[in-house]
C-alpha cells in the first residue's frame, strides 16, 4: 500500500529539517501548508479525513512509554512502546486509534526520530541490568510508511549496540524487504498481527493477506531476522476454529520454528466508546455483535469464551511448545492462572517468558 | 415599522417559513387572552403579493383564532425593511430569551438555518448552538439535525418524555416504519434515558446481527406482547424486556448464567441467604452474604451450608466455574 495524502502540513520549527526535506521529496506532493501552531489545523470532523492529510512536526514528549498495559488492570509483558508516528494509513475496523486519537486524527511524522532513538538508548544504558522490549506499533503500523519515512531502518542502526534491548517491528504489511539489507540484525524481531483469512478480507482493509504476510515472514527469515506473530484480535462467531486451524497451520508450516521470537494471543477487546464509532464507520462488520460485554471501561468477551478461545489457540499451537515463547496480550489475572498455570501471573514473570528464548 | 390591530385572516398562518415551535401549550396562553387579550404585539412581515407572514408571534395567532378573535394587535415590518434570514433571527432571538426550545425546536432551528438560509455548519455549531443551550458541538450539530426527520408521533413523544438528545438520536437513526413499531414499546414502558438507550441498541444489534428489520425483532420474540398487558408494571415490563432482549443479543452469557444459577439453587440456602458472583464470571471469588438477627438463623445457615458440602454442591460450582 502507498500511502500519498491528500494535503500535507508542515510544522514550521521542522520546515529545514533534512528529514522533513527527505519525507517531502518521497511524497511529491503540491498541498503543502506550513503552520506555526497545531491549532491552526482544523480538525477534520471525519476520522478517514484525518487519515487522509499529514503533519510533519517533533515529538515533544517522552521517546519511550510503557505500555499501557502496564498500567491497566491487566497482566502486561512490560513492553515498552516509541511514538514515531501517529494514526496509520491501515483500515482495520476494530482498531482503537479510531477511538483514541478521535480528537487528533491526523497522520503524523514525528521527524526528530534521531534524537527519539537517542533518548531511548539513554534510558537503556542507564538501565543495563534489564531488557526492554520496544515497538514502534503502538499508534501506527510500524513499517506501512517506511517508503515515505525510513524510520524502521534508522531505529534498527541506533539500536543495534544495545544488547539489553529488542526492537519490534509490527505490521499487517507484506513490504518488508526493504530491511533486509541491513546488517545489525540480532536485536530486531519483524512481528506480523495475524488473523484469519476472513478477518483479514472483511476487517483489514488495506493490508497484506495472510499468504503475504507470512511469506514476507518467511522471506524475513531467509534475511535473518527472527520474526514474531500475534494472533490479536481473535474474532469468536460461528466456525472460528476451523478459520483459525487454518491461519495457525499456514504460520507452522511456512515459517521456520526456531525463527519465531514470540506469539501473542488476544482476544477482539476494545474501549467502550469506540462501539459507535467503529459501527457507524464500518456498517457492514459484523463483529461487535458478537458476545462482548463491558467490563472495566472496555468490551471484552465474556470470560468462557475468552477461555475457550486461548485453549483452542494453545492447541493449535502445541508444536511450538516449549520451543517458542506464547503469552496473552492484556489478560486478567484470573484467566492467565487458568491458561498458563506454569506462569506465575506477574508482569515481570510474563516478562521474563516472553523472552525466554532470546 | 408599522403598528396596527390586523385581521387574523389577513394573516398568512400556513406560511411557516419564520416559525419553530412544536407542540404548543396554548391552553394556559388562551386563558390570558381571554381575560386581558393580546399583551405582546406579534410581528409581522408585510410581503410583495399583499400577504402577512408571522415573524414571531405564531402562539398567539393560533390562540386568538382558537378563541375567535378578529384581530391581533402587529408590529408590521415591509419586506423591503427586513429580510427572510433576519425575520427568522429575529424569531429565534425573540425565543430563546424568553423561554427553553425543546429539541425538535432546536432541530428545526439548525434545519432552516442550514437548508433555508444556507448557514454553513461551522456557523451553526459556534454560534447557534450556544445560543439555544447547546455545546459547541458537530455531533450535536448531527444529532439535532437528524431529528427533523423523525416521524411526528416520535417527536411528540422526545417532547412529551423530555429525552435527551443522545436518546432522540438514537431513535432517529431508526427506519420511519422502525420508529413506529418502537413507539408502541416506547409508550407502554416509559423507561428512563439510560434504559430507553439500551434497550434501543439491543434491538438495533439484533436487527444487525439477524439481518432482520426492526418490525421483525419485536414480532419475532413477542416484545409486543411483553409490555401489552396492562396490569403488570412498567418497571417490570422494561426488565421483562431487557431480559429477553439480552437473551437473545447474548445467548451464550445467558445460558451461562441460567446454569450458574441452577447451581446456587441446589444449594437450598435459606432465606436471606444471597451468593453474589461476577455476572461475566471474571472474577472467580463468590460472596455469600446473609442476614440475620438471631442465633438460630444463623445455625440454619450453617446446617444448609453443611447439607450442600456434604452433598458436594459447592464443589461442584467451584468445579463448573473452573470449567
Amino acid at each position: 500500500m502507498v500511502f500519498r495524502p491528500e494535503k500535507v502540513f508542515i510544522d514550521r520549527s521542522v520546515k529545514d529539517h533534512p528529514r522533513t526535506r527527505a519525507i517531502l521529496d518521497k511524497i511529491g506532493s503540491d498541498d503543502i501548508v506550513v503552520i506555526d501552531d497545531i491549532r491552526e489545523i482544523k480538525v477534520p470532523e471525519e476520522f478517514d479525513i484525518g487519515k487522509k492529510r499529514l503533519f510533519v512536526t517533533y515529538q515533544k514528549g517522552k521517546a519511550v512509554k510503557p505500555c499501557q498495559g502496564m498500567t491497566g488492570k491487566e497482566l502486561c509483558c512490560n513492553y515498552w512502546t516509541m511514538d514515531v508516528i501517529s494514526n496509520c494509513p491501515m483500515e482495520c475496523s476494530y482498531c482503537v486509534l479510531q477511538y483514541y486519537l478521535r480528537n487528533n486524527p491526523i497522520l503524523t511524522l514525528y521527524v526528530n526520530v534521531d534524537e527519539m532513538a537517542m533518548e531511548a538508548l539513554n534510558l537503556f544504558v542507564r538501565n543495563k541490568g534489564r531488557r526492554f522490549r520496544v515497538g514502534t506499533g503502538e499508534l501506527s503500523d510500524s513499517i506501512a510508511l517506511d517508503d515515505i519515512t525510513g524510520f524502521s531502518e534508522r531505529l534498527i542502526h541506533y539500536f543495534s549496540g544495545c544488547k539489553n534491548v529488542i526492537l519490534e517491528l509490527k505490521t499487517k504489511s507484506k513490504n518488508v524487504s526493504h530491511l533486509f539489507g541491513v546488517r545489525e540484525k540480532e536485536n530486531t524481531v519483524i512481528a506480523w498481527s495475524l488473523n484469519s483469512r476472513e478477518v483479514i478480507e472483511r476487517e483489514e482493509i488495506g493490508t497484506a493477506t495472510l499468504e503475504e504476510r507470512i511469506s514476507a515472514a518467511k522471506e524475513a527469515v531467509s534475511a535473518g531476522f527472527r520474526v514474531g506473530f500475534h494472533f490479536d484480535p481473535v474474532i469468536f462467531g460461528d466456525g472460528w476454529e476451523d478459520k483459525y486451524r487454518e491461519a495457525v497451520e499456514m504460520m507452522l508450516e511456512e515459517v521456520p520454528h526456531n525463527s519465531i521470537a514470540w506469539i501473542s494471543i488476544g482476544t477482539l477487546r476494545f474501549p467502550v466508546g469506540l462501539k459507535e464509532v467503529a459501527m457507524k464507520r464500518f456498517p457492514l462488520s459484523k463483529i461487535f455483535f458478537g458476545e462482548l460485554v463491558a467490563v472495566g471501561g472496555k468490551f471484552r468477551y465474556f470470560r468462557p469464551i475468552r477461555s475457550e478461545i486461548y485453549r483452542t489457540m494453545l492447541r493449535f499451537l502445541s508444536p511450538l511448545k516449549g520451543k517458542v515463547p506464547i503469552y496473552l496480550c492484556m489478560e486478567t489475572r484470573a484467566i492467565w492462572e487458568e491458561v498458563f498455570p506454569q506462569v506465575t501471573p506477574t508482569n515481570s514473570a510474563i516478562e521474563t517468558h516472553v523472552l525466554s528464548t532470546l | 415599522m408599522l403598528f396596527q390591530y390586523i385581521s387574523i385572516d389577513n394573516i398568512n398562518v400556513a406560511d411557516d417559513s419564520f416559525r419553530m415551535t412544536f407542540l404548543p401549550d396554548l391552553e394556559a396562553l388562551k386563558v390570558s387572552i381571554r381575560s386581558i387579550g393580546v399583551v405582546s404585539p406579534i410581528h409581522l412581515r408585510h410581503t410583495a403579493d399583499g400577504r402577512y407572514q408571522i415573524i414571531s408571534g405564531y402562539k398567539r395567532v393560533l390562540a386568538s383564532k382558537e378563541l375567535g378573535k378578529q384581530t391581533v394587535p402587529a408590529l408590521i415590518y415591509e419586506h423591503v425593511d427586513i429580510s427572510p434570514i433576519h425575520s427568522f433571527l429575529h424569531n429565534l432571538h425573540d425565543n430563546v430569551f424568553s423561554r427553553k426550545l425543546n429539541l425538535i425546536e432546536k432541530a428545526i432551528v439548525v434545519s432552516k438555518l442550514s437548508r433555508i438560509y444556507g448557514v454553513p455548519e461551522e456557523e451553526l455549531v459556534e454560534r447557534y448552538l450556544p445560543l439555544m443551550g447547546e455545546g459547541k458541538s458537530y455531533k450535536i450539530l448531527h444529532q439535532l439535525t437528524s431529528l427533523v426527520e423523525v416521524i411526528e408521533p416520535v417527536k411528540t413523544y422526545i417532547v412529551r418524555s423530555e429525552l435527551p438528545l443522545s436518546s432522540a438520536a438514537r431513535i432517529a437513526e431508526f427506519s420511519p416504519s422502525a420508529q413506529n413499531a418502537l413507539l408502541t414499546i416506547l409508550e407502554s414502558v416509559k423507561p428512563s434515558a439510560s434504559k430507553l438507550n439500551e434497550l434501543l441498541d439491543l434491538i438495533r444489534e439484533i436487527s444487525a446481527r439477524d439481518g432482520i428489520s426492526v418490525e421483525d425483532v419485536l414480532v419475532r420474540y413477542e416484545l409486543i406482547a411483553i409490555v401489552a398487558n396492562p396490569l403488570t408494571a412498567p418497571q417490570d415490563k422494561i426488565r421483562a424486556l431487557r431480559q429477553t432482549l439480552k437473551g437473545i443479543r447474548l445467548p451464550r452469557l445467558m445460558e451461562k448464567q441460567t446454569e450458574f444459577l441452577k447451581l446456587i439453587q441446589e444449594l437450598e440456602l435459606p432465606e436471606g441467604a444471597d451468593l453474589k458472583v461476577d455476572p461475566y464470571f471474571e472474577d472467580p471469588s463468590m460472596k455469600l452474604e446473609y442476614k440475620f438477627d438471631a442465633p438460630e438463623e444463623l445455625e440454619l445457615l450453617v446446617a444448609h451450608l453443611g447439607e450442600a458440602i456434604k452433598k458436594q454442591q459447592w464443589k461442584k460450582i467451584f468445579e463448573w466455574y473452573r470449567a
